[in-house]
């Protein structure tokens, strides 16, 4: 994007990012069990909705998604839209690319913005892991299936007949990668082993997470962020008194049949978590049209791959390869930034990519960079908490990094954030965002 | 026809109406193997000089076969293999299959047919066949070689489209426990302990790679691939046909297996072989692991059981010759 030039419309104008909401997000099978992902969706967008005066207003378009979907939400986006406050007329689509969903609703509605085809937008992501989708077995899908293709009694009755005691058991969605069979996590433990990420740097990470989040949440950060919902008021996985003493005392939960010790627990990974998020984009023109003060643009987005299926990188290498890409093209360094948000699907995976960008042998032959992209202060990661303490309903995280920020660069005066976010599929995204 | 595999003068090429039907070939093999077995016990043994006198002549043909969309989207989708409208070599396989049971049913195959082993599969790729294109099949015993454990028979299956040869097969099944030649075993132990030497199949010294998949093989998922295989051999679907055989429970088909790590290998291109090697057999239910002798590198595949670590096969795909 940065690298854009000007096109028939004139020129490239910046997207800025204006705010956020979202409903606090809850561990899976808790207060949020019952209700489905349009219902959360259509709750964040009615909260944003209050919260920038936005009700009968016709917006450029709303992009969302999830990653656990039913086939009956199609549309998702849309219903939610119509469910919404919002005037009827405003348009919607829906997104998937994993974990990344949720920013790369953001890149959309930032892109069109930018081309001046809207003038404002709203980009927005949810996921339930308690309301997901159950599908039936193959032998009983495909024997439906042939029954109702049936045209005669008697095909239909030899078409049910083939079913069996085995077929009518339900198949819950599992995290399991549909090209390998391994679980998330086992893919994760894999290179968390590769790259000798210590069990003690783990848990660190976690109890930082926490300790920030909790602290985020007492100060009142998330006051104009989120929007309680169904008798929950803050994220539900958050343990503000946890330790790294007592996540030592977790068992390990993955990477226990590799010849390494196994350090990835429950305590360390993210649970699976209910929750929706949304964030409100527009031009400078429109925001001050609606009297709404901008908070940071997004100013770049560079998404990348890997060839995990091979062994060739984890599956959740892809950022390590998107953020030096993004680097490049916006002739920045890896420590010209106040604040970095690399999404913790575990606390390994962070670790992991900050081993790699430090690791010289991987900058030059993987990344091609003549020396290794170095280190961070610590200190600037993930500084108001992320999804090991505050979950991650997978499309939903994208929204909920990008809405928070944006409003702690505004707050601190700060100048310059790198987002990352790794997704199944062995996918990666990364976003540059800028003060206002 | 390539060259190669002409049938000579001395070959009288059958061709079928259409498909046998396997239920009865099966039944055909049971009845064959006890016969077999008894007449070898009468006969005395050959020398292994004579091993090309006793390859049958007869070769099996079916001219013009389509494979159905249905059975294949199937058989695609239960072997982890995209629906595409190109043939994957393992349903190649699974449409040779009945002219090679053909083959090794046939009154002038010397060795009984039940309770052969599968122990590797060589195909050569030149070009994968596509859904609507009608194929020429022939099946064939390759040839007829002592081993250690018994004897060995390669029966060769050539896939045709017109003229152009696409694909050339070659099923190793061992007869265990059958001694057709008087000598030769030596010098196959010999190659199979140099194999073992260099780490090829010595089961104690394997050592897994990092898993890259993990693959479930249940009865019900075994079953299915009988019926969309046609290979309806008792030995995987029958837990007493399976015990008389020597196994604790029913067995996993091994192109099963295979085809699930070359749906994993997903090899591309024109011109390449692959060449699959099965050691312990996958008993029922199992979790098996697959992983990659190279990472980066999805040539090089090996499968082995989660748990106790013993392979189950070696898959590996390099250029045409």
């Amino acid at each position: 994007m940065a690298s854009q030039s000007t096109d028939t419309q004139g020129k490239v104008r910046p997207a800025a990012i204006l705010g956020g909401n979202r409903i606090p997000f809850a561990k899976a099978n808790g207060k949020y069990a019952e209700v489905s992902n349009k219902d959360m969706l259509t709750s964040a967008l009615d909260g944003l909705i209050a919260r920038f005066g936005l009700q009968g207003v016709r917006l450029g378009e709303v992009a969302g998604g999830a990653v656990l979907k039913h086939s009956k939400d199609f549309n998702l986006t849309r219903e939610s839209v119509l469910g919404s406050a919002l005037d009827p007329a405003t348009p919607a689509f829906d997104v998937g690319q994993a974990c990344a969903t949720g920013l790369e609703t953001v890149a959309s509605i930032a892109q069109k913005i930018r081309l001046g085809q809207i003038d404002s937008g709203v980009a927005a992501g949810v996921d339930s892991a308690s309301d997901a989708p159950i599908v039936v077995t193959e032998g009983l899908r495909r024997a439906l299936l042939a029954a109702s293709r049936a045209k005669k009694p008697a095909d239909r009755v030899r078409a049910l007949a083939r079913i069996r005691p085995a077929d009518l058991v339900p198949q819950a969605p599992g995290t399991a990668e549909p090209r390998t069979g391994l679980s998330m996590g086992e893919h994760q433990a894999l290179t968390t082993a590769q790259w000798g990420i210590s069990r003690e740097a783990q848990d660190e990470l976690a109890a930082r997470s926490h300790r920030n989040l909790a602290a985020a949440w007492d100060r009142g950060f998330f006051d104009d962020l989120v929007t309680s919902y169904r008798g929950v008021y803050r994220d539900t996985t958050l343990r503000p008194d946890t330790s790294v003493d007592k996540l030592a005392k977790l068992s390990p939960v993955f990477g226990k049949s590799l010849s390494t010790p196994a350090t990835m627990t429950a305590g360390n990974s993210t649970p699976l978590t209910d929750g929706a998020a949304t964030v409100l984009l527009g031009s400078r023109e429109w925001a001050a049209e609606q009297g709404i003060e901008v908070l940071a643009h997004l100013v770049d987005v560079e998404a990348a791959a890997v060839d995990f299926v091979s062994g060739r990188d984890g599956l959740l290498m892809a950022p390590a390869y998107a953020v030096p890409r993004l680097l490049e093209r916006n002739g920045l360094s890896l420590q010209d930034f106040d604040f970095y948000e690399i999404h913790e699907a575990f606390a390994a995976t962070v670790l992991c990519h900050l081993a790699a960008w430090e690791d010289e042998s991987f900058c030059r032959e993987r990344l091609g960079l003549d020396a290794p992209l170095g280190s961070i202060d610590p200190g600037k990661l993930n500084v108001t908490g992320s999804s090991l303490a505050a979950g991650h309903p997978f499309a939903a995280t994208g929204g909920r990094i990008v809405a928070q920020t944006a409003k702690h660069l505004k707050e601190t005066g700060a100048k310059r954030a790198l987002i990352s976010i790794c997704a199944a599929g062995g996918q990666g995204l990364a976003a540059i965002v800028e003060a206002a | 026809m390539a060259p190669a595999h002409q049938p000579g003068p001395q070959h009288s090429t059958q061709v079928l109406d259409g498909t046998p039907a396997l239920r009865r070939l099966f039944g055909r093999a049971a009845v064959a193997s006890v016969a077999k077995r008894r007449a070898q016990d009468k006969r005395l043994p050959a020398s292994s000089a004579d091993a090309a006198a006793l390859v049958p002549p007869a070769r099996f043909a079916l001219r013009q076969v389509t494979a159905d969309a249905g059975e294949l989207t199937r058989f695609q989708h239960h072997v982890g293999e995209s629906a595409t409208d190109r043939l994957p070599v393992s349903y190649v396989h699974v449409l040779g299959f009945p002219l090679t049971l053909k083959v090794m049913t046939d009154a002038d195959f010397p060795l009984p047919p039940l309770g052969m082993v599968h122990t590797a599969n060589r195909v050569q790729v030149h070009r994968l066949p596509s859904l609507d294109e009608p194929l020429d099949l022939t099946a064939f015993t390759r040839t007829l070689a002592p081993h250690r454990r018994g004897t060995v028979a390669e029966i060769g299956l050539t896939v045709h489209s017109g003229r152009e040869l696409l694909v050339e097969e070659t099923s190793v099944y061992l007869a265990k426990g059958v001694r057709l030649f008087s000598d030769g075993g030596e010098q196959e132990a010999q190659a199979e302990q140099k194999a073992n030497a260099r780490g090829q199949s010595g089961r104690d010294e394997f050592e897994p790679p990092e898993p890259a998949a993990l693959w479930r093989f249940s009865p019900v998922d075994v079953r299915r691939y009988a019926a969309l295989s046609g290979d309806a051999n008792p030995i995987h679907t029958n837990p007493l046909a399976a015990r008389a055989f020597g196994f604790p429970r029913t067995i996993a088909h091994g192109m099963y297996t295979a085809a699930r790590a070359l749906a994993l290998q997903a090899p591309g291109g024109a011109g390449w072989q692959w060449a699959v090697r099965f050691a312990a057999p996958v008993v029922l239910p199992a979790t098996v692991a697959a992983g990659f002798a190279e990472p980066g590198d999805r040539s090089g595949l090996v499968a082995w059981h989660r748990r106790s670590g013993k392979p189950h096969l070696w898959s590996n795909i390099t250029p045409l010759d």
